[in-house]
């Protein structure tokens, strides 16, 4: 009779390290998503965004109604109320586009009394068109340099025209 | 005795003219297949894709009911045969119907479905063939791939739908996001896709034999997920998406981490007691997971450069770089339970040639121990036989092994089959041998 583990140890224990390995590469996910999402920052307050409109680049203001959708070859902005949030918070707001979230223009990070005169903060791809895809508006607190919470979020769509 | 007199009618309950009417509705069933298909290959028709889903759906669903009846109710002594019958109707169904759900998804790509069927069947044919032992059912094989072009997939984008509405879009944009949304992929396509290998290894324990099978099941899951992700992916970034993922990605990804699962549970049915099994399974659950989690996490460090030579460098360099590692270790995983399987049925290759039954010769057991020794006999016996001889000895040589791997997992005690399996295994052996027809 054969020892039942004999021909499968060494497949087991390579198996094992590689468990191991994974469960370290899973922990080090982990430890890095506490990091930038740290708990217990919860602070109830809310930012304002009241919509998302056309851009004129010539003016610097915004036209037209709030929408979701826009096309790649059309500027947007959005237009953030800063006046709910007590003017000592330190707040910054920002477009993301697509499931990376990469960084496409924003304002702050500044005290929320300051940013009065940028209510309105448009994309800013470095480029005239914008590449399809979703596009993230997030308002964010900010502490000790980075963001800590988000205080409002919208999404609108580039299609391609 | 006189003959009974003619009836008016010979069935009074099927008057002629219901034959027309079946001849009609046949028509119609007809045309409006035919109709939606040709809308659907000219017109990319999404109502003509439904169309004919449903169809088919209705038809296979009616099929298997019929099977089920027919098993119940008038043929008691089929059962069995009927209800898998029914069975793979109905499994059919539901598998065409996801399938179509799929295909609403990629935009109704059905050229990247056509371009993708060689790239993956051959990836298929390839990985069955490196199970040189004691090689996999096709049937098996292709519910595998089966499995995770259609339920894993569609298991997968309902979580991941509802992990990205609520758990990312509560989250600040950034590394925290990313990682998230890689946690997201990793869980939710890994541990559909490792159902199936699971289930194979419940249900089908007679062809899950070690960790060789359980990489084969795994990988192939894993090469039906990337076909039918390849798909959706053409139908937003072109003839590239096709080539990254069908070439470079073929076995560097999907099909790399499903086969860790694979070799995971493959491991787990060999060991003795509850605990290793769960740890072996755990390992390998915990191999792909990471795998996978690592090759999107990759992208926030990394991300693509906009150049496009470097962009074209940049991802083979990130298969290489990330999936590379787990492929090499899956690789060596492989190599092992080879060598194992190897060396486990040379020795019962001997054994069973010491006993007086005839089902393996003391001349044949050096022969079935080498795969190229086998292959040669093979040749050997197409030349003096023609064609016939060929199938004939490879008929024998699959029955030997497969007496042979019955008597390897005997004699590790890890079967729950009776002795009477090994004797029919055994009886079969002898009956091809003989050339009278096997018992089934």
């Amino acid at each position: 009779m054969v020892a039942a583990a004999d021909e499968t140890r060494a497949i087991f224990r390579l198996l094992v390290g590689l468990g191991i390995a994974g469960v370290v590469i899973l922990a080090i996910g982990l430890a890095q998503f506490v990091h930038f999402e740290p708990p217990g920052q919860r602070t109830g307050l809310s930012a304002r965004i009241t919509g998302v409109y056309g851009f004129d680049r010539k003016t610097g203001s915004t036209f037209g109604p709030n929408r979701d959708h826009f096309r790649t070859d059309e500027p947007f902005a959005a237009a953030v109320d800063w006046s709910g949030l007590p003017p000592a918070v330190v707040v910054g707001a920002g477009w993301f586009s697509g499931g990376f979230s990469l960084a496409a223009g924003g304002v702050g990070p500044a005290g929320a009394g300051t940013l009065g005169e940028h209510s309105v903060v448009p994309v800013n791809f470095g480029a005239r068109r914008f590449p399809a895809g979703r596009y993230e508006f997030v308002v964010e607190r900010y502490a000790a340099g980075r963001p800590v919470e988000v205080l409002a979020r919208t999404t609108i769509v580039v299609v391609g025209s | 005795m006189a003959p009974p007199p003619a009836a008016a009618y010979p069935r009074a309950h099927r008057p002629p003219r219901y034959r027309l009417a079946a001849a009609l509705g046949g028509g119609i069933l007809a045309a409006m297949v035919l109709g939606s298909l040709v809308d659907l290959v000219a017109l990319q028709s999404v109502t003509a894709l439904l169309d004919l889903a449903g169809l088919l759906v209705v038809g296979l669903f009616s099929t298997g009911t019929w099977l089920i009846i027919r098993a119940v109710d008038h043929e008691p002594e089929r059962r069995r045969r009927h209800l898998s019958g029914a069975a793979i109707v109905l499994a059919l169904a539901l598998g065409l119907f996801f399938f179509a759900v799929n295909l609403l998804n990629a935009r109704l790509n059905l050229f990247g479905v056509l371009l993708c069927l060689p790239t993956t069947g051959f990836a298929l044919f390839l990985l069955r063939r490196a199970d040189y032992n004691e090689r996999e059912p096709w049937r098996l094989v292709l519910v595998a791939a089966g499995w995770g072009a259609v339920v894993a997939t569609t298991l997968a984008l309902l979580f991941e739908s509802l992990w990205s509405h609520t758990i990312d879009a509560g989250l600040i944009p950034g590394p925290g996001q990313s990682v998230a949304t890689a946690f997201n992929a990793a869980l939710f396509e890994e541990i559909p896709k490792g159902l199936a290998v699971l289930l194979l290894f419940l249900v089908m324990r007679n062809e899950f034999d070690d960790v060789v099978d359980g990489i084969v099941y795994g990988a192939a899951v894993g090469l039906g997920f990337n076909f039918m992700e390849t798909v959706v992916y053409m139908s937003v970034g072109g003839l590239p998406q096709w080539f990254f993922r069908q070439w470079f990605g073929l076995y560097l990804g999907h099909a790399t981490y499903t086969a860790l699962i694979g070799a995971g549970i493959g491991v787990a049915r060999q060991l003795p007691g509850r605990a290793r099994k769960a740890v072996a399974v755990a390992c390998g659950f915990s191999a792909a997971i990471a795998a996978h989690f690592a090759w999107d996490a990759w992208l926030w460090y990394f991300p693509h450069p906009s150049d496009p030579g470097l962009y074209l460098l940049s991802i083979p360099l990130q298969y290489i770089g990330i999936t590379g590692p787990f492929f090499v270790a899956v690789l060596a995983l492989l190599v092992l339970g080879l060598r194992a399987e190897g060396r486990a049925l040379a020795r019962e290759f001997a054994a069973e040639a010491a006993l007086p039954d005839g089902a393996v010769l003391p001349a044949e057991a050096p022969i079935l121990s080498s795969v190229r020794r086998r292959v040669e006999a093979r040749f050997r016996m197409l030349g003096l036989r023609g064609l016939g001889g060929y199938l004939w000895l490879r008929r024998l040589q699959r029955a030997q092994i497969d007496l042979a791997m019955e008597r390897w997992h005997r004699a590790r005690m890890e079967i729950d089959t009776p002795l009477e399996a090994e004797l029919r295994l055994r009886d079969r052996v002898l009956a091809i041998r003989s050339g009278s027809k096997p018992p089934p």
